[in-house]
């Protein structure tokens, strides 16, 4: 044991000396078999310019078996699947102990100049990438390198036969063009390509595959997503495919309006909504707020009737993160849909899931927004409907003194009440709020207790011509 | 320097930016765009809409743009204008002979349907600096390029060039002494109605509205929501002519975008959102119709509650500099600007600001682009004026519209006919 952490200590003495070009590894200071490695892509490959970052980990049995070895940059290659396992043999089947670090890191910087497209990673790779999606976003962190990787691996079209017969059509941005873009090779090739084969009205599958390298350089451009669906619709293409393709495609850009569309459009075709939770689900763990993965997600429920498990599957969801507003959102979404809040028993239950988690964390707006929209016009339209409220939320602010949300809920029900001793009480929270709790809305608190003193100045003006004639006599 | 700092104690300090450096950012990108925004080739007209726009706020639109450029940019973008002419190589046809079976919805052979603006000339169109017919069935405009190209042709027509500059780029003196016009008259100072095919756009947009009340963006089956019913709006406002919204359905949607806790989200159920907040409250606005929101109280409270320095869009979310306009500009149209903490907001948008390249950014520390620096500059525009100590020599911003009150001024703003 101490023989091999002997050659481990001096392999890395040895890089830390003798640096290779284009190769940085530092060994982690907790522990010296895990090592952070930055491979530049060599020159004159498609991957020049940029840097990708790997992990390097040594086993136990390190060096009779071969390091461990992952991009942790996304990188498109043939021998690099999208959770960034490499396929080389040294690293493999052809591991020598003679072998070191250095050896294997010159390998697979030299892989970059040198992609083995005979020797693609096997197909099992890919079906293990969909079932480990999340942890493959997280491992995304260069979309434009990757985008550029990906753009020069490609072979132009006018070097490919099958598009011989194809003209391809410029753009012309006349005489004296504005916000002109600098297009890359690549992007210019496959538009010139694409216009061309849209004049033509072609339906095939080459039409189809083209589109697919035209929303890989613009996944925002609408026309070309809406030709794909006429060809789509040509071909009469299997849609479960499409259905795998958008995955793909939103989980490189999912905060893209035209591919949650698309994806709408496919499950609409499959007549199918059945895997749109679990994969919305995928989304909303990648990033809990996305707009457009909770507008899917809203949309499948409501179109495929999928409100059984909705509500346990948002209190998983919420109990994660009681500040992720969407899912409290989507709570009321569902509870306005499939509930009756005028009945006091369901009232009740939606008032204490809010409080419960205003109890856990009373500055997090979302329950409170939640509170209050159930007495609101969208609600139940009174604070009446729950008389406890009141001294509930008084007891929160003596409790949190420092807790806006509760003061504010008391001025505005006292507002709505109108009752003279709650306006005056009103009054005095105003106060407080504009001048230390809520300072950087003190003009609205201000602006409010001008407000509130109206119905008191009017009741007080009602009330002195009884008050003068009792003086008076 | 460290007795400022102290002095500061007691008067905040005023937030600082460099407009010139700005000014020059926006110039930049008005011709330079780097192959990273590739993914905004289908939005060129936008792209186009925040460099002028932001240079006509700095009031440097007239100081870096000649006035034959602003001509030219006007050609370029009538030449992206669809017009009601028939295609020119229809191709639908040519796919039903192929395939007969192909679902007919899937592609809109109305020419009517495809009016308006183009994004840029990308279906490759040959140039002509006027409005033209589609090339085919897949080739139209969008309503968010229309309306990004209304504002960016009205800003243009309404600049104040001296005559003698207006006349240098337009006229030459022929061999006999005669002042004869070149083949283009110039197109800045004419009225934007005269400029464009005003009654095109009009029925292009009207046939985007769905039952719904929402609009889609194109033509073809593509998704509609709060951003296409402010355009709609908006564009008719500007061109004067309501025909092409129907005003009860479009207010009728935008009502039941209202969420339960007072801002308004891009479609019905969907969470309250600062930016679909902006489009439904303008569209209301421009509709005269800002007394349906059921819950204006809520609304305001709402929208207040979005400061924690600079504006956060949506509710336990960082602030972003470009909400500085989206919710700033709504509770400008809803008369709450002034319960606004301004300094505090502008003080975030200065640390928004690019120090070197000019712009600013999405947060601070992040890099700029023209979206944010337009909506930043826009923001301050909107609350500098509402500082204690005044604002900054920029030009008001017309809430609503989206350019300056200067531009604005010579449209008609009429409201639709009440119903």
């Amino acid at each position: 044991m101490a023989a091999l952490t002997n050659r481990i200590i001096k392999e890395t003495q040895r890089m830390a000396a003798e640096p290779t070009p284009g190769i940085v590894a530092r060994p982690h200071e907790d522990n010296v078999r895990f090592f952070d490695v930055q491979l530049s892509g060599p020159d004159g490959s498609p991957y020049a310019g940029g840097v990708f970052h790997v992990e390097l980990f040594l086993p136990s049995e390190y060096p009779m078996s071969p390091p461990k070895v992952r991009f942790l940059t996304k990188i498109y290659h043939p021998n690099i699947d999208r959770l960034g396992r490499i396929c080389l043999d040294i690293l493999k089947d052809k591991w020598s102990p003679a072998l070191g670090i250095r050896a294997v890191l010159l390998s697979v910087q030299a892989l970059l100049s040198a992609p083995n497209p005979d020797d693609p990673l096997p197909l099992d790779v890919a079906e293990h990438w969909r079932s480990d999606e999340a942890g493959a976003i997280a491992q995304e962190n260069s979309p434009p390198r990757v985008r550029a990787a990906n753009a020069a691996m490609w072979t132009p079209y006018h070097d490919r036969p099958e598009w011989a017969d194809v003209t391809p059509l410029t753009q012309d941005d006349g005489p004296a063009p504005v916000v002109q873009i600098q297009y890359t090779p690549r992007f210019q090739e496959v538009m010139d390509y694409l216009r061309a084969i849209i004049q033509k009205g072609e339906i095939s599958e080459r039409a189809l595959a083209l589109t697919e390298d035209a929303i890989d350089c613009n996944s925002a451009n609408y026309t070309i997503w809406a030709y794909r669906r006429v060809v789509l619709d040509g071909l009469r293409a299997e849609m479960q495919k499409e259905l795998e393709f958008t995955e793909n495609i939103i989980t490189d850009t999912p905060k893209n309006y035209q591919v949650w569309y698309h994806r709408q459009w496919v499950v609409e075709r499959l007549h199918d909504g059945s895997a749109e939770l679990a994969f919305t689900q995928r989304m909303i763990e990648a990033d809990s707020k996305n707009y457009h993965a909770w507008a899917h997600r809203q949309w499948a429920v409501a179109t495929f009737g999928l409100w059984d498990h909705e509500l346990v599957a948002l209190e998983a969801l919420i109990e994660a993160d009681p500040r992720n507003n969407s899912a409290w959102n989507q709570r009321w979404f569902v509870v306005r849909s499939t509930c009756r809040l005028d009945e006091p028993a369901l009232l009740a239950r939606e008032v204490q899931y809010a409080q419960r988690y205003i109890q856990q964390a009373p500055n997090n707006e979302s329950p409170w927004s939640y509170l209050r929209g159930l007495f609101s016009s969208k609600g139940v339209g009174s604070f009446a409907r729950c008389p406890e409220l009141e001294a509930w939320a008084r007891q929160l602010s003596v409790r949190f003194p420092l807790c806006v949300h509760a003061v504010a809920l008391l001025v505005d029900m006292a507002a709505q009440s109108r009752s003279p001793a709650a306006l005056e009480q009103a009054l005095t929270d105003c106060d407080g709020l504009a001048e230390g709790l809520d300072p950087i809305r003190a003009k609205y608190w201000r602006h409010k207790r001008m407000a509130l003193l109206e119905p008191l100045l009017a009741r007080a003006l009602a009330a002195r011509p009884k008050q003068d004639s009792g003086s008076s006599s | 320097m460290a007795s400022a700092a102290v002095e500061a104690g007691s008067a905040p300090i005023r937030p600082t930016f460099d407009f010139e450096k700005h000014a020059r950012f926006f110039r930049h990108f008005l011709h330079h765009l780097p192959a990273a925004v590739e993914g905004f080739d289908s939005n060129r007209q936008m792209l186009l809409y925040f460099c002028l726009s932001g240079l006509d706020v700095i009031g440097a639109l007239e100081k870096v743009i000649t006035v034959e450029e602003a001509n030219q940019i006007i050609e370029w973008m009538l030449a992206c204008q669809i017009t009601e002419l028939p295609f020119r190589s229809p191709i639908l046809p040519k796919l039903l002979a192929s395939k007969p079976e192909l679902n007919r919805a899937l592609i809109n052979d109305q020419v009517v349907s495809h009016c308006g603006f183009r994004p840029g000339p990308w279906l490759g169109h040959p140039f002509v600096p006027h409005a033209n017919a589609p090339m085919h069935e897949f080739d139209t405009g969008h309503i968010a390029m229309t309306y990004s190209a209304l504002c960016v042709l009205q800003i243009l027509t309404t600049a104040h060039y001296q005559p003698q500059q207006a006349a240098a780029g337009t006229a030459t003196t022929a061999p006999g002494g005669d002042v004869t016009h070149q083949a283009h008259s110039p197109l800045v100072g004419r009225p934007l109605r005269e400029l464009v095919d005003a009654g095109a756009i009009c029925r292009g947009v009207r046939a985007l509205q769905l039952e719904n009340g929402s609009f889609r963006g194109t033509c073809f089956p593509s998704e509609s929501d709060m951003r296409f019913v402010f355009c709609a709006c908006a564009i008719a406002s500007m061109l004067g002519d309501w025909s092409c919204v129907d005003i009860d359905r479009a207010t009728d949607f935008i009502v039941r975008s209202q969420a339960f806790d007072g801002g308004f989200a891009q479609e019905p159920g969907l969470e309250a959102h600062g930016g679909s907040t902006y489009c439904a409250v303008a569209a209301l606005y421009l509709m005269g119709r800002l007394n349906r929101i059921g819950d204006r109280e809520r609304l305001v409270q709402w929208l207040l509650a979005r400061q924690v320095s600079g504006f956060q869009g949506r509710v336990n979310k960082d602030p972003d500099s470009c909400y500085s306009w989206w919710i700033g500009g709504a509770l400008h149209m809803l008369g709450a600007a002034d319960q606004v903490d301004a300094r505090m907001l502008v003080s975030f948008i200065e640390c928004c600001q690019n120090h070197d390249l000019g712009g600013f950014s999405k947060h601070p520390d992040t890099q700029p682009d023209v979206l944010h620096g337009y909506f930043s500059l826009a923001g301050i525009a909107l609350y500098g004026p509402l500082m204690e100590d005044g604002g900054y020599p920029l030009r008001a911003l017309d809430p609503a519209l989206g350019i300056t009150t200067r531009a604005a001024e010579s449209l008609p703003r009429v409201l639709p006919p009440s119903s």
